[in-house]
């Protein structure tokens, strides 16, 4: 505010109307002046108006209202406050009974904001509830009653005993209402009552500050701990009748407060306090709290001796203390504390038998080793070693063995004392991220531990089918047959390694091939889908071994009936390559096929392409065969199916058909529904370009997720492993959906001359000096070989921080025309020290 | 170390699970499961909410062996509040209204 003043011609006029009592004109015109001026004094000349205007309602008794404008008044104009203590201390001593302050309430009439000054005066002023609940002056059901009679009752309750959580809900006092600070008091003093202090403080903060309960809130908070010193004689008397906080209690609060402060020197002293305080008052618990504040020190990296100095003494180091120790290094997650925690536990564990808590050999031990092992796998391997460094280097008596190191040596602790599912997962998982490790190893020993349990079975089967070790999955499968005849991956793996099988023992033992077959031909399994055309080709092959024309022709008779001879003459020759008999894979010219067969090949290669992934047969189908599906495909697009196309697809790029798999992708692009995603990734592996196979894979991962695909997204995740220099680049949904939509407008495979879309928008731009100058702009100057940071050697002077502005700005001029010129930072560098000519070649570094 | 709000003692954050279902340490999975339900019964959730939840969490620390094996080794808190710690056994004396209102009435 300034200094000068309102007009002085202003101000007479408006204290003339003060003095006359024309309050109502007095208070516009100075509002007025006072907003045009603001200063000190039209700000008092202002609240003078005001004060006439209060000066009226207390004439016209009313009170309420003159108190409600006295405090807006000093509250929006603080600093002329005091020219309105006569007044206010005037307006509070008009007394007002409750049903004089209420009845106004009973008229649904009544003007807005003199009930809001009625109401402001009850949730103020009103302390005695129980003359609201019956005043007269308002209606038997009106809402006041009801809430203060409620409110009258509960706090009845929760100064008198326990209460249940019913009696404080309250439903009859709303938000709104003037008594609504009253309920978060009630609810302070049964969270008082039932000990929860941290409740009740938060109860105490809702209570608003303006309110008749906030009386209450110094002297709840002295019982609570905090200061007493000012309390009023009530609130004294009400402390000692409730009890108040003893000596032990008050030295707990300040050394809690202390430990928040962080204040070293406050948490030594305060521990001094604390323990001379247990050793007279409470000895029993003294050793309790020397071993926790040992260990809160620990965690706040004390001193150890200063600790011990303060406490007058070590802590007792027990298997109470070790377990308190333990979980302090886990909490405090400083380096080096993980492999505390561990020792830790490990000590704990050796107290804790001897003490008697648990026995050696328990459910206990093994809950610790698997906490254990947990923690140590989360650290380097070389950080295991220092583990043995951090525990007493002596025996224990009673400890048997050598002691445990590595998150294997717990895990297997863990598992061997307590087997169950959640301990050897937990360990298979680290074997699997351990490089040269076999997870079989783990799933063996808890097959062994647990016979029945299914998970290390299936484990086991399907391990030993990736490794290739069919009779093995085969023993393994057999086992899972014995706990469970009808398990459903067992039945569907089966007749996948019986196949498999067969066609390894084609090539040097067709006997045993012949049995398999036999086997696979009498499974259940085996007489749907195309698996009867498999056994029928595998047999076909056998007799043209072994020279029976009429069987292997026979055999291939049933093949064409079963798929087609398009189809059959695929399979049979897919089965010989498969079992190494070259010599009977040939396939005849696709134009020896009739004009229908040749229409079916599409069809028939995804036939028969997912009978022999089905199989495990890694084999590719003949070039001719493949272009003449792929010339035949744009007829029959539209009568395949999402996975026909899809399987083609995969059949075309085994094949190395490129341009027939973007083909069938955009076939397959064509059709929206949830199978956009497949299609995109098809995409993605139709073309060669890196960039494009990027953004398709990323954008078949997004909508993989929207379609709740986790198959293809854990595919194509897979493929992004391919691209490590495009980092983390990511495409939000929009950006998925705009890679589909230009995908779907590429019908045809991309060209020399007809490249694709351009995804660059999705990268980040390349910043070297070929890339910014094809931009049109100019040199980055403070980019550069990180290695060839500038030092002070290369920069023989630096800035004064009291350049003048004008050479400051001659300085940015220099460095705008450096960077339209071109000149690289040290060109500029040298151009302003030799006074305008640039270094023709940089400077040679100096070897450091 | 870990921060709290200045000024508060979360002493309310430590309900012990046997107390709140009101049973001894060594009881077994049945025994756990019956106290849960009784409470449970005691304190539906949606008469009690806030109760139901804590009732819940209790049981789930400690409806089978492993879980109250893991309970008991792993769920101390080293920076538990001293004062919830050695909570003092002289109880908080219930007063009636009286004395409360006489604080509020300014006396």
């Amino acid at each position: 505010m300034s200094a000068e003043g309102p007009d002085p011609a202003a101000e007479a006029s408006i204290r003339g109307l003060i003095a006359s009592g024309d309050h109502q004109n007095a208070l516009e015109r100075a509002k007025a002046v006072h907003k045009s001026c603001g200063t000190a004094a039209s700000e008092a000349l202002l609240v003078d108006a005001y004060a006439e205007r209060i000066r009226s309602l207390l004439r016209r008794e009313l009170a309420i209202e003159a108190r409600a404008l006295v405090d807006l008044v000093r509250k929006r104009y603080p600093r002329s406050a005091k020219r309105l203590d006569g007044l206010s201390s005037h307006a509070a001593r008009r007394p007002v009974s409750t049903a004089d302050l209420v009845a106004p309430l009973a008229d649904p009439d009544l003007a807005p904001d003199r009930r809001s000054a009625i109401e402001q005066a009850i949730k103020r002023d009103l302390v005695d509830l129980a003359q609201l609940a019956r005043c007269e002056a308002l209606p038997a059901g009106h809402s006041l009653r009801l809430a203060a009679a409620a409110l009258e009752g509960a706090l009845a309750a929760v100064t008198s005993g326990p209460v249940a959580e019913e009696t404080l809900r309250l439903p009859e006092v709303s938000r709104r209402s003037p008594l609504a600070p009253w309920k978060p008091l009630v609810r302070a003093i049964a969270s008082f009552y039932a000990t929860d202090d941290e409740a009740c403080r938060q109860h105490l903060e809702a209570i608003e500050a303006d309110s008749a309960p906030s009386r209450l809130v110094p002297a709840i908070g002295a019982m609570l701990g905090g200061d007493g010193a000012a309390l009023t004689p009530a609130a004294a008397a009400l402390r000692a009748q409730v009890g108040g906080p003893s000596e032990v209690e008050r030295v707990l609060h300040a050394l809690e407060d202390a430990f928040r402060s962080g204040k070293k020197p406050a948490i030594l002293k305060a521990i001094r306090t604390a323990v001379q305080a247990f050793e007279r008052a409470s000895p029993a618990k003294l050793c309790a709290l020397e071993q926790i504040i040992s260990v809160r020190c620990a965690m706040a990296r004390f001193h150890v001796e200063k600790v011990r100095a303060a406490m007058g003494g070590p802590s007792r180091h027990d298997a109470t203390f070790l377990q308190l120790f333990a979980r302090g290094m886990e909490e405090a997650r400083e380096p080096g504390n993980p492999l505390a925690a561990c020792a830790a536990w490990e000590q704990f564990r050796e107290a804790a038998v001897q003490e008697g808590w648990f026995a050696a050999g328990g459910p206990e031990v093994a809950a610790l080793a698997l906490r254990v092992a947990g923690l140590l796998q989360a650290l380097p391997a070389e950080s295991h070693v220092d583990l043995e460094r951090l525990m007493p280097g002596k025996a224990r008596p009673g400890r048997k063995g050598p002691r445990a190191l590595t998150p294997e040596d717990f895990f297997r602790r863990a598992c061997t004392l307590d087997p169950h599912p959640e301990a050897f997962e937990q360990w298979m998982e680290w074997i699997s991220r351990q490089p040269g490790r076999r997870t079989e190893e783990i799933a063996e020993l808890w097959h062994k531990l647990q016979p029945r349990e299914m998970k290390p079975l299936l484990h086991l089967l399907n391990a030993s089918e990736a490794r290739g070790s069919i009779d093995a999955a085969l023993r393994w499968a057999a086992k899972i047959e014995q706990i469970d005849p009808l398990h459903m991956a067992v039945r569907r793996v089966r007749i996948r390694l019986l196949a498999a099988r067969a066609l390894r023992h084609v090539r040097a033992k067709p006997l045993l091939a012949e049995r398999d077959l036999v086997a696979l031909a009498a499974l259940p399994e085996a007489k749907q889908g195309d698996w009867p055309a498999f056994a029928a080709a595998g047999r076909a092959m056998l007799a043209a071994m072994r020279g029976g024309k009429e069987q292997a022709s026979a055999e291939l008779a049933e093949l064409d009936r079963l798929l087609g001879r398009a189809a059959a003459q695929l399979l049979f020759s897919a089965v010989a390559v498969a079992a190494r008999q070259r010599a009977l894979a040939g396939l005849r010219d696709p134009a020896a096929l009739t004009p229908e067969e040749q229409r079916s090949l599409p069809a028939a290669v995804a036939r028969v392409w997912s009978l022999i992934s089905d199989v495990g047969m890694n084999v590719a189908f003949t070039k001719t065969w493949m272009l003449e599906a792929a010339r035949q495909f744009p007829c029959v697009r539209d009568e395949l199916s999402a996975n026909q196309l899809e399987t083609l697809g995969q059949a075309a790029l085994a094949s190395r058909q490129a341009d027939f798999a973007y083909a069938v992708s955009a076939a397959g692009l064509e059709r929206p529904g949830p199978a956009e995603a497949r299609f995109l990734l098809l995409r993605a592996a139709s073309v060669r370009d890196g960039q494009r196979r990027f953004i398709c894979t990323r954008a078949a991962v997004e909508l993989g997720r929207e379609a709740q695909d986790s198959g293809l997204v854990e595919r194509a995740v897979r493929v992004l492993g391919e691209f490590p220099e495009f980092g983390d680049l990511s495409l939000d949904a929009a950006q998925a959906r705009e890679v589909l939509l230009q995908e779907r407008a590429e019908p045809r495979p991309p060209r020399r001359a007809r490249r694709g879309p351009d995804y660059s928008r999705f990268f980040p731009l390349c910043q070297c000096p070929a890339c910014r100058a094809e931009r049109g702009e100019g040199p980055d100057l403070f980019a550069g070989d990180p290695d060839d940071d500038l030092d002070e050697e290369d920069f023989p002077f630096g800035l004064p921080a009291d350049l003048p502005p004008e050479l400051e700005k001659e300085l940015a001029r220099e460095v705008a025309a450096a960077a339209r010129r071109g000149d690289t930072f040290e060109q500029m560098v040298e151009r302003l020290i030799s006074g305008g000519r640039p270094a023709r070649k940089r400077r040679r570094r100096r070897a450091r | 170390m870990r921060e709290k709000a200045p000024g508060s003692h979360p002493a309310g954050d430590h309900v012990d699970p046997f107390e709140l279902l009101g049973i001894p340490r060594d009881a077994d999975d049945e025994a756990v499961r019956a106290a849960y339900l009784a409470k449970v019964r005691e304190s539906p959730p949606d008469r009690s909410p806030e109760l139901f939840e804590k009732l819940r969490a209790a049981y789930e620390k400690l409806r089978d062996p492993r879980a109250r094996i893991r309970h008991r080794l792993f769920s101390v808190d080293p920076l538990r509040p001293f004062i919830s710690v050695f909570a003092q056994e002289r109880p908080r004396r219930f007063v009636g209204p009286g004395p409360w209102l006489d604080v509020l009435k300014g006396k």
